[in-house]
């Protein structure tokens, strides 16, 4: 498949872009190559980004001794409020979308909610809850990225592609370091846990993190359930063991240099499987079903130019799709 | 039977910060810090209901009625 858009292959990748390829490499080169994006608002990322913000700044403001409201619950939630509220930004939200989403389960009510249940659940005044590390210089270990070069060279440059990684925080406990990850979903039955044990966003942390915590033994994921009038929580410890490290590292590269095949041979096959259809399906079915001459015509209302930077976790807006 | 008190009583707090927002007033570390400490107390009132063994109240089909601002209303 073909576009007139200008594509590039990303000089940095994380576990997401590599799923995203492992997926369905069509898909990889529509979202990553050609950076396009559904136009439509998605809640669930902003929902998510907000709480992840949130929690970033509780702990900041809790924890390191830098701050000037260390220890100081009261002050450092009314901050992590302020940033949910900010980052959630709900006065761009417009007025007849807006009954919908404070109905939904990702409303601000209900997230504003999971962070007070979160922060009291999980105790941080108790020195036996698993709290962020806070290095020699007062830094807390919350909201750190990483990047490793691997193995494969970028078919445009040269370089090294990167792979990259940010995780919410590094905690410390008696039996060694974690990464803390905070998921939020909106089932959290029996099965919930089973699906982390071998998740590769998890082993590229440990291997991201493993030089700075020679004692990091995997992932705590901390699972937040949010149902309308309902919050739970659950958390989970991963282990992650060298040998799979190691398993995960070699497969990684070899995905990779398929990948930078592909992007030389300009052909990235479609996967036409249950990836087309799960979760919510996927964002580019509607263009995958049309004959290959009309797919980029139906591309140009429906989505926009957005590359999204792992190490910031933040998106930038490239130009719409449907600009000459 | 008494039942668990709901989120969504928290949107009337979260709409009068967000018609401050549209508005483009800035909102105070006091108002987040009220704010905060209404969603603190609902939660706690959620809690203390239900380890009375109170229960959880279903999400209705029907929506209540809000009234929509459009921005044009407000300047």
């Amino acid at each position: 498949m073909q576009l007139t858009y200008p594509h590039h292959f990303p000089e940095l990748v994380s576990s997401s872009t590599i799923g995203t390829y492992a997926e369905c490499p069509r898909k990889f080169f529509l979202s990553v190559c050609n950076d396009l994006r559904p136009s439509y608002e998605n809640i669930h990322f902003r929902a998510g980004r907000a709480y992840a913000d949130s929690m970033n700044v509780f702990r900041r403001t809790y924890h390191s001794p830098l701050s000037p409201h260390k220890g100081d619950l009261e002050m450092a939630l009314t901050l992590a409020f302020k940033s949910l509220f900010e980052a959630y930004a709900p006065e761009t939200i417009s007025a007849d979308k807006w009954e919908t989403v404070s109905s939904s389960p990702k409303s601000l009510a209900n997230m504003a909610c999971a962070l007070v249940a979160t922060i009291e659940t999980y105790n941080p005044a108790d020195p036996t809850s698993l709290l962020p590390v806070v290095d020699a210089n007062g830094e807390v270990w919350a909201e750190r990225t990483f990047s490793l070069e691997t193995q494969v060279l970028h078919p445009d440059t040269g370089n090294p592609i990167l792979y990259s990684g940010r995780t919410d925080c590094i905690v410390a406990s008696s039996q060694g370091n974690y990464i803390m990850d905070e998921k939020s979903t909106s089932s959290m039955g029996e099965q919930w846990h089973k699906q982390w044990d071998l998740r590769a966003q998890f082993i590229g942390y440990k291997l991201g993190f493993w030089s700075n915590f020679p004692n990091l033994n995997g992932v705590v994921v901390r699972g937040v359930c949010l149902l309308k009038e309902s919050i739970r929580l659950q958390e989970y410890i991963v282990n992650v063991p060298s040998w799979l490290v190691k398993e995960w590292w070699t497969d990684l590269n070899y995905m990779l240099a398929d990948a930078v095949r592909d992007y030389k041979r300009l052909h990235f096959r479609a996967a036409r499987d249950k990836a087309c259809t799960s979760f919510s399906g996927c964002d580019f079915l509607s263009i995958c079903t049309k004959a290959p001459e009309h797919r980029e015509s139906f591309i140009r209302p429906a989505f926009i130019l957005m590359r999204y930077n792992p190490l910031t976790g933040e998106a930038e807006n490239v130009h719409n799709a449907g600009e000459e | 039977m008494n039942e668990y008190p709901r989120i969504d009583s928290l949107n009337t707090l979260i709409n009068g910060l967000r018609l401050k927002a549209l508005r483009g007033e800035p909102i105070s570390l006091e108002e987040y810090k009220n704010g905060i400490t209404q969603i603190r107390a609902v939660y706690a009132a959620r809690k203390t209901a239900k380890a009375a063994g109170e229960k959880p109240v279903r999400a209705t089909k029907t929506k209540a009625k809000t009234t929509s601002v459009s921005l044009d209303d407000l300047l």
